[in-house]
């Protein structure tokens, strides 16, 4: 039972419960500051602290309520788990996102939540702490709600003009996964949700006119190889629908009725998801009578009239690596078809942490999976930044990471028909190929090189890492190094000092990890117009 | 027979280093490089510095530049109109590090950019232009710390107060962003080592101020740690930590201990 506690006591509780949920970006939306309002957003994001993981902390992450009534296995606040159990009131939640915001601890809110009582009835109290911090308290900052499977489309609908950025979790990388480990949640709950978040985001950016799909990093749209090309998008629909399980394999019958006595889930929906897909916009609804319709992209007058626009920074999703048995290239194929049918923002992993005994679980001993998620978060970066794809990393012959190289190493080294490249001449999208240059260096080069030849010390100058990158470039037809481009010679050079990095990854505690999370917003220079209000300020 | 005189004077002197010194201000900053300009363009040999301890030289002519507020705007809206924006925002930058030779980097740009042009900024391979931009990113870099690890405390009467001891003058650069945020609220920033403080009225402009010693104490004095709000931020900061991820090389690396010290979760 819920006992009475005091709110540094719920504080301590709700946060420790909420701490396992890996985003905490604040990037994707510009809001200036308003007299009688408190807050702004800037698109970079800014991190406030980073705590004794590392990890950053930008929002105020929490959950509404720990008390549960799904019975996730993995999870630390499942319904047959006995822990101390909380429950914030919506005024509670806002009083600490005000005044944590204004001392700069945070950039916003992050509000999860455990299910009480139902999906829907969750997302409305959830709504209400929102409806009140946006509207009432007039709060500007960041804020990521979670999207919980189940609930009504039409709270979904609405409370996504009170967030900046909403996620629903795919949790694990399977349907079967899902069946074995969170029995009260289906492919089916989650991604319809999803769908219908992605299609509000849609509509809205249409809306606004700046194009249906969410921006991406410089390029990706029109590189002929990226996953965020729209000829891709098309050609791939189909087998990422076989992928994501949009054809109904993911949820199993006997869950959904199992689950349907408890806990209102939507039992007279008669529409299949892919049926629904195919039709069109109407997608979304999780009943099919009026209400999905009106709802899943219905007018929201309450949040037109404050001129609020619906999940701005976009979508995004995580699912946790190492709990069930997928191999890489299952979950790298599934967060590909999510970032190219769902136009997520972002898909997080999440190393697999052991918090629960249970026979279908990992044991408790089972170590942090620190290197295979490093691994994961580098082929993302592949295919958010670099233009490749899932199949040019990992195949079914070679479904695993290597463990002594990198991914784009890993690549290079089984492509050297390409290389070494010239890097007075190649284009941007091989560039980017070349292991040690980044997009920084990439772009550069490209710029730098109108003005005369490159030279490698010029490309050290640029920001190439030179270390790896020597091996596979020529500046005016010459190499650094004068080395045989060979597989095995190539591979001697390179994990040399993979080594110690590889070992740092997987040893967190003694050396220092390898910086993934640097995410771009880390070093962001300040814009151009604070710098002239700086500049002009004085005098 | 006198202006004979003054002649080889003036030959003498061209051989001699002349060495303009002003103020760590940015209006006193380019008043001097002005006035160096002048000489420099004479064929005297010119160098530039910012006031310091230990700055005297042996075999050179030192000149003390003081602000001049009309010189300082021709300097400015030069830069700005001759050169580009970006260039002001690289000088402007490079000027609030405390590199002691940041006044030299300054000189050398300009000097190059009033010849080439807007290009400058691309000129990567020339020595100054890649030295202030190594400047003016360090100091970014840290301006950007600061706007992410400023804590603020509210005194009583609902004033938000912060104390911080950055190494480069980033107080007018992190002021927009706070301006910004905390737009209705009184609030100021104190930089511990400039005994200086960015101060803004609700609903209002925010300006630089330099504190009397009193105003200095007041402030130091006042008691950070015991908020309420403080000691709820404590307990969110400790609990948000995941013990199987501990990694505090990782930590160390994105909030270098230095900074440490000011933070509420820290201290």
């Amino acid at each position: 039972m819920e006992r009475s506690y005091t709110l540094d006591e719920k504080l301590a509780i709700l946060s420790d419960a909420a701490k396992y949920d890996v985003a905490c970006t604040s990037s994707g939306v510009d809001r200036k500051g308003k007299h009688g309002h408190l807050g702004s957003s800037i698109s970079a994001g800014i991190c406030h602290s980073f705590g004794a993981d590392g990890r950053c902390i930008t929002l105020l992450k929490i959950l509404m309520t720990n008390e549960c009534v799904f019975d996730c296995k993995y999870c630390h606040n499942r319904a047959s788990n006995d822990v101390p159990r909380a429950t914030f009131t919506p005024e509670e939640i806002c009083t600490l996102t005000m005044e944590f915001y204004r001392r700069n601890y945070i950039e916003g809110l992050f509000l999860s939540s455990g299910v009480r009582k139902n999906p829907t009835s969750t997302m409305e109290q959830m709504f209400q702490a929102l409806y009140l911090l946006r509207v009432k308290y007039g709060f500007r900052g960041y804020i990521h709600v979670k999207g919980v499977p189940g609930a009504d489309p039409q709270v979904i609908r609405e409370i996504g003009y009170l967030a900046d950025r909403m996620s629903v979790n795919l949790e694990l990388p399977t349907g079967d996964g899902l069946r074995l480990l969170a029995p009260h949640k289906t492919r089916k709950t989650i991604l319809t949700p999803m769908r219908q978040i992605q299609q509000g985001i849609a509509q809205e950016r249409l809306r606004v006119g700046v194009g249906e799909k969410m921006e991406r990093a410089y390029r990706m749209k029109e590189l002929p190889g990226s996953i965020f090309n729209e000829n891709n998008l098309r050609l791939q629909k189909r087998t990422d629908e076989a992928i994501l399980q949009l054809d109904g394999s993911g949820g199993t019958e006997t869950s959904r009725k199992k689950f349907g006595e408890s806990v209102d889930l939507c039992p007279d929906n008669r529409v299949s998801m892919s049926g629904r897909l195919d039709a069109g916009s109407e997608a979304g609804g999780c009943r099919a009578d009026g209400l999905a319709s009106a709802s899943a992209g219905g007018l929201v007058p309450w949040a037109e009239d404050r001129g609020l626009s619906y999940v701005p920074a976009g979508q995004s999703t995580q699912m946790i690596i190492g709990a069930t048995g997928e191999t890489d290239y299952q979950i790298m194929r599934v967060a590909e078809s999510l970032y190219r049918q769902f136009d997520l923002k972002r898909v997080f992993f999440s190393g697999y942490i052991p918090v629960n005994e249970d026979s279908a679980l990992p044991g408790l001993d089972t170590p942090v999976p620190f290197l295979r998620e490093h691994r994961l978060y580098q082929a993302d970066w592949l295919l958010r930044f670099y233009g490749f794809q899932a199949d040019e990393l990992l195949s079914e012959d070679r479904p695993d990471f290597n463990v002594l190289v990198d991914p784009k190493c890993d690549w290079a080294l089984r492509h050297l028909e390409y290389f070494p490249v010239e890097v007075n001449r190649a284009d941007y999208a091989l560039l980017l190929r070349v292991p040690g240059v980044g997009v920084k260096s990439a772009r550069r080069i490209v710029e730098a090189r109108r003005n005369g030849r490159l030279d490698f010390p010029d490309l050290k100058r640029i920001g190439v890492v030179l270390k790896r990158a020597a091996y596979f470039l020529t500046c005016n037809g010459r190499q650094m190094y004068p080395i045989a481009i060979e597989e095995d010679v190539l591979t001697r050079c390179l994990t040399a000092d993979e080594g110690k990095k590889r070992w740092e990854v997987e040893h967190p505690q003694t050396y220092r990890q390898l910086s993934l999370f640097d995410d771009m917003h880390l070093a962001m220079m300040p814009t151009v117009e604070d710098c002239s209000k700086a500049a002009f300020g004085q005098f | 027979m006198q202006s004979q005189l003054i002649n080889n004077q003036w030959s003498d002197s061209r051989m001699e280093k002349h060495r303009f010194v002003c103020a760590d201000e940015f209006g006193a900053m380019m008043s001097c490089i002005y006035e160096a300009w002048r000489w420099g363009n004479r064929g005297f040999i010119v160098e530039l510095a910012v006031e310091s301890e230990d700055n005297y030289q042996l075999f050179c002519v030192e000149h003390r530049v003081e602000v001049d507020e009309e010189r300082a705007e021709k300097v400015i809206r030069s830069i700005r109109g001759k050169i580009s924006y970006r260039a002001l925002e690289l000088v402007y930058h490079c000027a609030m590090s405390v590199i002691p030779e940041k006044l030299e980097v300054i000189y050398r740009f300009l000097r190059l950019g009033f010849v080439i042009g807007p290009r400058v900024t691309e000129t990567l391979t020339e020595e100054p232009v890649m030295r202030i931009f190594e400047i003016s990113r360090r100091v970014g870099n840290e301006a950007h710390r600061f706007n992410q690890f400023v804590r603020f405390t509210r005194w009583e009467g609902g004033i938000l107060c912060s104390v911080i001891e950055p190494k480069s003058n980033v107080l007018t650069l992190i002021a927009p962003n706070f301006a910004e945020r905390l737009i209705s609220e009184h609030w100021m920033i104190v930089d511990k080592k400039r005994k200086l403080a960015v101060l803004h009225p609700a609903d209002s402009r925010w300006y630089l101020r330099q504190l009397t010693g009193e105003e200095y104490d007041r402030i130091l004095n006042f008691d950070r740690d015991h908020e309420e709000y403080a000691l709820l931020w404590k307990t969110f900061f400790h609990h948000i930590a995941i013990e199987q991820r501990k990694n505090p090389q990782c930590q160390n690396n994105f909030l270098p201990k230095w900074y440490r010290e000011n933070m509420t979760e820290f201290r």
